[in-house]
C-alpha cells in the first residue's frame, strides 16, 4: 500500500505540472487580456502600466513558473478581477458551492438507490419503466435547458418560488429549492440506473439463492448480502460526483447567479483573470486526483478480492 | 425474484402505453396553443412615443457652458386635504403622492453579472469594473438634465480663460464628506485626477482625459513617467476653486466632467481606491452610502448629511444579480429593468400591463455599424465598399427585424446629438440595388466570398448581419460567412497590427455629449482611433473643430467631417438603439417625466447615478402594489 501511494504521489505531481502548464498556456494564448479596449483603444503607456501592474510584461514562462512556486506555498495570487487574493475569494465563495452541493447530494443520493433498489425489486413492473424513464431523463436533459424553463415556470409564472436572488451568505429555503433539485437530478438519474442494474446482477447470483433458500428474510437478502456487493459500482460514480459538488457547478450557479467557485471561474475566464482561472484548475485537479486515489482505496475496503496494482 | 403475473407488462405493452400517452400530450400541447392575451395588432399607447423624438438640439453646445440656474428639487407642497406628512429618515420630506416611508425601496437588478462586475463603486476607480450601484456616492463636478443640458454637481458655475486653457470650477460649500472629515474641497478633486495619471493606478480610461479628448495639461507624460503625477495641469486657487488646464483648447471640458467623480483625498491616501467598496470604511458625499458591497448584494441606504437637494428620497437601493433583469421584472421583484432582445420585446408588447410599462429612451445615442479594413483587399477599393454601402435595407430592418428596440440609421450622428445632420446624409448611402450593382462593375474586384465578424454584444446582430449577407449574397453573388467573437476576443483582433477584422460590425455609444467624442471614434488607428481607415481630410477636420468656440462654425465642421465619412463608404451605418425600459407605474419623480426636449418619459441614461439629478428626486408612489422588500 505504501508503494502505491507513493507511485501515485508522484503521478499526481506530474499531473499538476501538466495541466498547470498546459492551462496557464491557454490562457496566455487567448486573445485580450485583464483589460478593456471594447470603447477606444488604450494608448501605448496606459496599457503598459496596466500590463506591469498585473505582472503580465514577463515572458510567459516566466509568469508561469512564479505563479507555481507560490502556489506551492498556498499563495494563489491576487485576483485581476476583485483585487483580492484568491485564497479570500476561495473561502468566500466556496462555502456556497459546498452548501448547494451538499444538499442536492444529501437528497439525491439516498433517493437514487432507493428508486434504483425499487426498480430491480419491481422489475419488468409499471413501477420499474417509469422509475427507469424518470431516470433517463433527469440524467440525459442539460442542465441549462432545465433552469431556463423551471425559472420561468416556478418563479415568473407561477410564482411559487423566488426568481433566483441568492442575496445573502445564508439563503432562505425557499430560493434554494430549485437549485438543489436541478444540481441534483442528473446524480439521481445516473444513480438510479447503475443501482437498478447492479442489484439485478447481484440478486441473480448464487449465493443470493442460497439464502433465499436457507429461509433468510427478505430484508436481510436485500439489505445484507445483495447491498453489500451492489456498492462497489456505486461507490465508482459517488467519489467523482463529490468532486462535481466540490468544484462547483458552473451552469447552476451561472443560472442562478449563485456565487459560488463555478460561476466565478467562468467568468474569470471572460475576465482573463489569470490568478483565479489557474487557482480553480489546480485546486480541481487536486480533488479529482485525491478522489480517484480514494476510490481505488475504497474498492480494496469494500471487495477483499479486489487488491492495488 | 420474480414478480406477480399480474402487476407484470411486457416490454411491446409498455411502449405502446408510452407512445399513446406521449401522442395524446402533443394533441393537447397543440390545442392549447391559444395565448392568453390578446395579441396587440397595433403598437400599445406607451410604445408609440416616437423612439425619433430625441433631443432636438443639433447644435453643438456652447464651448464655455455656463449653467441656468437650475432650481433644486423639492418635494411638492401638501394640500390640507393630503395624505399625512412622511418625512424620510434624512428629514426630506415625502411627497403627497408617495408611498409611505418604508415603502422607498428601489429593488433594482444589477447588471447582468460579468466580469469584474462588482469591483469598483466609483467611476474615477474604474470604468469596467464598476459595480452594481456605482456612481451614488459623490457629485461629479457638472450633471446632466433629462434633456442632456449641463446642470450643477459639486461645482455651482465654471468658466473658461480667454486663451481656452484654462478651465476654473467654483465648488459648492455645503458638500459635506460622510465621515465628519469635512466639505468637498479643489484638494479632493486634485488627488481624484492626480490617481488616474498616476502610472502605478493604470487606470482603464485614460484615454478619456488624454490628447484628443479632454486633452488634459500633462496627462500623457505622467502616465509615461516623465513627469510625477502632482506636475499634471490641475491646481486650486482657493479650497473650493478648482483649476483644470488644458494643452489646447477644450471647449466641450465641462462635459467630460459628468465623469469626474471625487474621491476623499485622505481615505485616498491612506488605503486607496478600495476604501470606497468596503462598508465599514467608505466615505460618500453624494445621495447614498454603501452598506454592503458583496457580489449578492450591492445595497446602499440614504445619505442623511447631503443638503437637501442632494439628500434622495430613497431609504435605500438593494441591487441583486438576477440570472434575467426582464424575467425578474416579470416575477415583480425589481421595480425597473432594460428590455435587451427581440423575444422579450414580443413578450412585453402583448401583455397589457408590460407594455403600459414600456419607456422609450434614447440611452447613450448609441450606432451600430458595419465597418470594412480599407487597408487591405478588396476593401480598399472604394467603388467596392460602396457596392456594399447600397445593399443594407435598413428600412427592411426596422420593420423586420429591430422593430421598436433600434431605427435605422443613416447617419452615426443620431437625431438629437449635437452636430447630427441625419437628413442631410440620408441619400448618400441609400439602399439601391442598381447602383450597388454599377459600384461594383465598376471597382473590378471579383471575389467569390467575405467573412463578416460581429462583435457579440447585441442581441440583433446575427439575425442584422444574415440579412445583409443575403442581400449580398443575392445581389452581387458574393457569399458571406458570418462569424462572432466575444467582445475581449474582438477588441484584440480588431486592435491586432494589423487588424484581424476586415469586415465588421460594432456600435458605439457616447461618453460625453459633444460631436468630438463620437466622431473621434474613426480618427482611424495612426491618431489613437480602432479603424484602419486613416483619412487626412477628415482628421485635419476635427483637428480644427475641436478647439472652435463659434458654434456655428464648429458644427459646420463636425458635418462636413461626418458627411466626408459617410461619402467614403468605409462605415455603413446599420441602426440607432432606442433602448426600451420598463419602469414599475409607481416609481415617480422629475426624472420618470418626460422633459421639454428629450419628450421620453422615464428615467433617461445615464440613469441610476449621481450623474443625472433625478436620483434623489425619484420615489416610490402611493400606488405601489405588494412588493416582497429583501
Amino acid at each position: 500500500m505504501a508503494r502505491y501511494l507513493l507511485v501515485r504521489f508522484f503521478g499526481f505531481i506530474f499531473v499538476i505540472v501538466t495541466v498547470s502548464f498546459i492551462t496557464f498556456f491557454l490562457m496566455w494564448s487567448t486573445p485580450g487580456g485583464p483589460f478593456d479596449e471594447s470603447k477606444m483603444p488604450l494608448e501605448g503607456a496606459a496599457k503598459a502600466n496596466i500590463l506591469k501592474k498585473y505582472g503580465l510584461d514577463q515572458p510567459f514562462y516566466v509568469q508561469w513558473f512564479k505563479y507555481m512556486v507560490n502556489a506551492v506555498q498556498g499563495d494563489f495570487g491576487t485576483s485581476f478581477q476583485y483585487q483580492t487574493p484568491v485564497k479570500d475569494l476561495f473561502l468566500k465563495f466556496w462555502p456556497n458551492s459546498l452548501l448547494l452541493g451538499v444538499l442536492s447530494l444529501a437528497w439525491s443520493f439516498p433517493v437514487g438507490i432507493i428508486i434504483g433498489v425499487i426498480a430491480a425489486l419491481k422489475r419488468n413492473t409499471v413501477i420499474d419503466y417509469f422509475i427507469t424513464t424518470f431516470a433517463l431523463v433527469t440524467s440525459s436533459l442539460p442542465q441549462f435547458a432545465v433552469i431556463f424553463f423551471a425559472l420561468a415556470i416556478f418563479a415568473v409564472w407561477l410564482k411559487v418560488v423566488p426568481y433566483g436572488g441568492w442575496i445573502d451568505r445564508t439563503p432562505d429555503l425557499k430560493v434554494l429549492i430549485l437549485p438543489v433539485l436541478i444540481f441534483g437530478m442528473g446524480t439521481v438519474g445516473s444513480l438510479a440506473r447503475y443501482t437498478r442494474s447492479g442489484m439485478l446482477d447481484v440478486l441473480g447470483q448464487d449465493y443470493i439463492r442460497t439464502a433465499r433458500a436457507k429461509g433468510a428474510k427478505r430484508s436481510v437478502v436485500i439489505f445484507k448480502h445483495a447491498m453489500r456487493n451492489m456498492l462497489v459500482p456505486i461507490v465508482t460514480i459517488f467519489l467523482p460526483t463529490v468532486t462535481n459538488i466540490l468544484s462547483g457547478s458552473i451552469y447552476v450557479e451561472l443560472g442562478f447567479v449563485i456565487p459560488g467557485v463555478g460561476r466565478f471561474f467562468l467568468l474569470s475566464i471572460f475576465a482573463r483573470d489569470y490568478p483565479m482561472i489557474m487557482a480553480t484548475v489546480l485546486i480541481a485537479a487536486t480533488i479529482l486526483s485525491v478522489t480517484y486515489l480514494l476510490t481505488d482505496v475504497a474498492y480494496t475496503l469494500l471487495d477483499p478480492r479486489i487488491r492495488l496494482a | 425474484m420474480s414478480s406477480s403475473k399480474k402487476s407484470t407488462l411486457s416490454r411491446r405493452q409498455m411502449l405502446t402505453v408510452m407512445g399513446a400517452t406521449g401522442a395524446a400530450a402533443a394533441l393537447v400541447a397543440c390545442g392549447a396553443a391559444t395565448p392568453t392575451a390578446a395579441p396587440a395588432t397595433a403598437v400599445p399607447a406607451a410604445t408609440a412615443v416616437p423612439p425619433t423624438a430625441a433631443p432636438a438640439a443639433t447644435a453643438v453646445p456652447k464651448p464655455t457652458d455656463a449653467p441656468t440656474a437650475v432650481p433644486p428639487t423639492t418635494a411638492p407642497a401638501a394640500t390640507a386635504t393630503a395624505a399625512p406628512k412622511m418625512v424620510t429618515s434624512g428629514g426630506k420630506q415625502l411627497p403627497a403622492d408617495a408611498a409611505s416611508a418604508d415603502q422607498q425601496v428601489l429593488l433594482y437588478a444589477g447588471a447582468v453579472p460579468g466580469p469584474g462586475q462588482g469591483v469598483d463603486a466609483q467611476i474615477t476607480a474604474s470604468v469596467y469594473a464598476r459595480g452594481g450601484l456605482a456612481d451614488l456616492y459623490s457629485l461629479p463636478l457638472n450633471r446632466l438634465s433629462h434633456d442632456f443640458d449641463m446642470v450643477p454637481g459639486s461645482a455651482t458655475e465654471w468658466k473658461v480663460s480667454d486663451d481656452g486653457l484654462k478651465w476654473t470650477f467654483t465648488l459648492r460649500k455645503d458638500l459635506p464628506w460622510s465621515d465628519g472629515s469635512g466639505m468637498v474641497t479643489a484638494d479632493d478633486f486634485i488627488a481624484t485626477f492626480q490617481h488616474i495619471a498616476d502610472p502605478k493606478t493604470a487606470y482603464d480610461f485614460t484615454w478619456y482625459w488624454d490628447t484628443g479628448n479632454g486633452n488634459l495639461k500633462g496627462l500623457g507624460e505622467a502616465l509615461k513617467g516623465t513627469i510625477t503625477p502632482d506636475k499634471i495641469g490641475v491646481s486650486k486657487t482657493d479650497d473650493f476653486t478648482l483649476v483644470v488646464e488644458t494643452s489646447v483648447p477644450t471647449p466641450y471640458l465641462p462635459r467630460l466632467c459628468i465623469y469626474m467623480n471625487p474621491f476623499n483625498a485622505k481615505a485616498l491616501k491612506a488605503s486607496g481606491p478600495k476604501y470606497m467598496n468596503d462598508p465599514k470604511t467608505t466615505i460618500s458625499s453624494g445621495p447614498f452610502v454603501i452598506t454592503s458591497w458583496d457580489p449578492t448584494r450591492w445595497e446602499a441606504t440614504a445619505n442623511t448629511k447631503v443638503p437637501d437637494d442632494v439628500k434622495p428620497f430613497f431609504e435605500r437601493i438593494l441591487s441583486v444579480p438576477y440570472p434575467n433583469g426582464f424575467q425578474a421584472y416579470q416575477a415583480g421583484q425589481i421595480d425597473m429593468s432594460a428590455i435587451g432582445n427581440a423575444a422579450d420585446l414580443q413578450t412585453a408588447i402583448t401583455d397589457p400591463v408590460l407594455a403600459a410599462d414600456i419607456r422609450p429612451d434614447v440611452g447613450d445615442f448609441r450606432t451600430d455599424y458595419f465597418f470594412f479594413d480599407t487597408t487591405v483587399a478588396p476593401f480598399d477599393n472604394a467603388k467596392f465598399r460602396e457596392a456594399l454601402g447600397h445593399l443594407l435595407d435598413r428600412e427592411a430592418i426596422g420593420k423586420n427585424i429591430s422593430k421598436l428596440l433600434a431605427r435605422p440609421a443613416y447617419s452615426f450622428l443620431a437625431a438629437g446629438f449635437p452636430a447630427a445632420n441625419p437628413e442631410g446624409l440620408r441619400d448618400i448611402q441609400s439602399f439601391d440595388v442598381e447602383k450597388a450593382k454599377k459600384a461594383y462593375a465598376d471597382s473590378g474586384v471579383k471575389i467569390d466570398k467575405l467573412t463578416l465578424t460581429y462583435r457579440d454584444d447585441y442581441a440583433l446582430y446575427e439575425a442584422i448581419s444574415a440579412f445583409y449577407a443575403d442581400s449580398i449574397k443575392t445581389n452581387l453573388g458574393i457569399s458571406v460567412e458570418i462569424k462572432k467573437l466575444p467582445v475581449k476576443d474582438y477588441s484584440a483582433a480588431l486592435l491586432a497590427k494589423p487588424s484581424q477584422i476586415p469586415f465588421g460590425a460594432i456600435s458605439y455609444g457616447m461618453d460625453y455629449l459633444d460631436p468630438s467624442n463620437m466622431l473621434g471614434v474613426f480618427v482611424g488607428n495612426k491618431k489613437g482611433g480602432r479603424h484602419t481607415w486613416n483619412d487626412t481630410a477628415y482628421q485635419d477636420l476635427l483637428a480644427k473643430a475641436g478647439p472652435m468656440t463659434d458654434i456655428a462654425a464648429r458644427t459646420a465642421l463636425y458635418q462636413q467631417a461626418e458627411k466626408l465619412m459617410t461619402e467614403s463608404f468605409a462605415f455603413v451605418w446599420m441602426v440607432t438603439r432606442t433602448p426600451l425600459n420598463l419602469l414599475k407605474p409607481y416609481m415617480k419623480g422629475e426624472g420618470t417625466l418626460p422633459g421639454k426636449v428629450n419628450k421620453n418619459p422615464g428615467i433617461a441614461w445615464p440613469q441610476l447615478s449621481a450623474m443625472t439629478p433625478y436620483v434623489s428626486s425619484t420615489y416610490i408612489g402611493n400606488n405601489v402594489t405588494k412588493r416582497t422588500i429583501p
